[in-house]
């Protein structure tokens, strides 16, 4: 059963991942104020 | 089982397809008269807002191969093909929007510079650097934008019924109307547009397939009858194949990461989108980051089409079509019913005409910018714009050429290479550039010559004999990349700094 679930727990970690770079660059971003 | 084509998908994919061509007709007709100088045809306006240059971004971003290829990988090797088929989409994208988006603005702006190339040889303040740019680009986009013909091809092939050979010419008469119309001007209004479509269909698609296996337990208890490894994220049984790396171990896996992230900002159709967007503010830079966001992740969705696609038709599919493996997606999307299947073949043209159009824009006035103009100055203006729209006819008929003569395998191999070549050059070239004061022309110089170099060797000892391990060949071309931009740099300096004192 994990054998099934892992890829999917996968897809979601690079998910996470990519949620947290998008909210950091734009945090980040040289925007104007 | 495999599904065959009903009049009704025809009717739907030709539907579909003309309303996809009329928007895009309308934005591009009202584009042209803004287009009468040779710099407003390159920049295509300069005051577009969050929305727009989001989807635009998307939509030259997200390629034939985002939409019909990345399908075709998860569909050859189970999960283990996610690492190539685009997982890594916004890690890259992001950054680039951003990140360098704003800073690459900017430049354009403070360089009054109107082409990707121009620009790079503007940090350097060099035309040969603009000159050797102009052609790295052209060389590897041209490989690039065969796959963008494959793509609409074989989504019009497989779903429609037609011929593989007329479904090419049918590829090529919509992508020649489109340019005609105006669209090649690559807009941020017809971009946008066919980003929005694209992401509409692709997320549809997804959803249906998933559905259709039974959700995503169901999804990998049907790849595991069929084949445990297509269940493994990482594939042991791939270790003897070079070239299939990218799905084998962890130097593969990595590398596919890298590949993303530096094609993001390595592609010059990406980076023209920053020449026509306006300074944002924080508020508008988080608007442009969700529409980007929501528009780039469908390769998410895509995988999940193409591991369904393994789930419902095992591996007949790689028998079926001239298309092998890449006719998953349209396989898919043809058991779906006319309705989907129709908006799904617009959607594959949107991502290759959008991807296309930013290309054969990037190499028609490059060409005419970087390097005619410089080896003939005195050509005016209005003979600038003549050429740079022949030379949008000769570039788009370039590549078609080569699908119809010798179709390239499997879309995403071939396109790959191509984006290693531009990714780790330009990562380093240009947006490091942008950080490091101390990049001299002559570090650019090596790094295009040693990464052009080692696409072409990628071409011949991965690609081909399958001598080389993929992911061995990425970090050989990103690190030697590094090195030569930094090593050259430093000594092009020190050279500076003799010659001052002498």
């Amino acid at each position: 059963m994990e054998d099934l679930i892992l890829p999917w727990l996968c897809l979601l970690g690079v998910v996470i991942a990519s949620i947290a770079i998008a909210v950091i660059t734009t945090i980040k971003s040289e925007a104007e104020d | 089982m495999l599904p065959s084509p009903s009049l009704a998908d025809v009717i739907s994919a030709a539907s579909w397809l003309s309303a996809l061509l009329a928007s895009c007709a309308i934005t591009g007709f009202i584009a042209r008269r803004k287009s009468e100088t040779f710099s407003a045809w390159l920049s295509g306006g300069s005051a577009f807002g969050p929305v727009i240059t989001g989807l635009a971004l998307s939509a030259t971003w997200m390629s034939g191969w985002a939409c019909l290829g990345l399908m075709g990988v998860t569909y050859n090797f189970g999960w283990s093909g996610m690492w190539l088929a685009g997982v890594w989409t916004l890690v890259g994208i992001m950054p680039c929007a951003t990140v360098f988006g704003p800073r690459l603005r900017r430049k354009f702006h403070e360089l009054k510079a109107f082409t990707v190339p121009q620009l790079v040889g503007s940090l350097y303040n060099s035309k040969v650097v603009a000159a050797t740019a102009s052609v790295v680009y052209i060389v590897l986009l041209l490989v690039y934008s065969v796959g963008q013909y494959k793509a609409a091809a074989t989504a019009w092939h497989v779903i429609t019924g037609t011929p593989w050979e007329l479904s090419v010419v049918i590829g090529a008469l919509v992508t020649i109307a489109y340019m005609v119309l105006g669209g090649y001007t690559g807009t941020q209004w017809a971009l946008a547009i066919q980003g929005a479509f694209m992401t509409v269909a692709c997320y549809t698609l997804g959803y249906v397939a998933l559905s259709s296996v039974g959700g995503p337990i169901a999804l990998n208890q049907r790849l595991a009858l069929q084949d445990p490894n297509l269940v493994a994220i990482l594939r042991a049984d791939l270790a003897s194949r070079p070239n299939l790396q990218f799905a084998a171990d962890v130097i593969g896996l990595t590398a596919t990461l890298g590949l993303f992230v530096t094609m993001a900002i390595g592609f010059p159709h990406n980076v023209a989108r920053f020449l026509g967007m306006r300074s944002l503010k924080k508020r508008e830079m988080a608007l442009m980051a969700l529409v980007i966001f929501l528009s780039s992740a469908i390769p998410w969705a895509n995988i999940i089409t193409g591991l369904s696609a393994r789930a419902m038709f095992g591996g007949s599919i790689l028998t079926a079509s001239p298309a092998k493996a890449d006719a998953a997606a349209p396989f898919v999307a043809l058991a779906s019913g006319p309705m989907v299947s129709g908006m799904y073949v617009a959607a594959v043209f949107a991502a290759s005409l959008s991807t296309l159009a930013g290309m054969v824009l990037v190499m028609a006035g490059s060409l005419t910018r970087d390097v005619i103009l410089l080896l003939r100055p005195n050509i005016d203006d209005r003979k600038a714009l003549l050429l740079a729209r022949g030379l949008v006819a000769v570039f788009a008929l370039i590549p078609l050429t080569w699908v119809v003569v010798k179709p390239p395998d499997l879309l995403a191999y071939l396109m790959s290479g191509a984006a290693v070549g531009m990714g780790c050059i330009f990562f380093f070239a240009l947006a490091m550039t942008l950080y490091w004061r101390g990049a001299h022309k002559y570090g650019a110089l090596a790094c295009m010559v040693y990464g052009f170099a080692m696409t072409a060797l990628g071409g011949y000892y991965v690609y081909t004999v399958s001598a080389w391990g993929w992911g061995n060949w990425w970090w050989a071309t990103f690190i030697g990349c590094a090195a030569t931009y930094v090593g050259f740099s430093l000594l092009g300096r020190s050279f500076e700094g003799k010659k001052m004192k002498g």
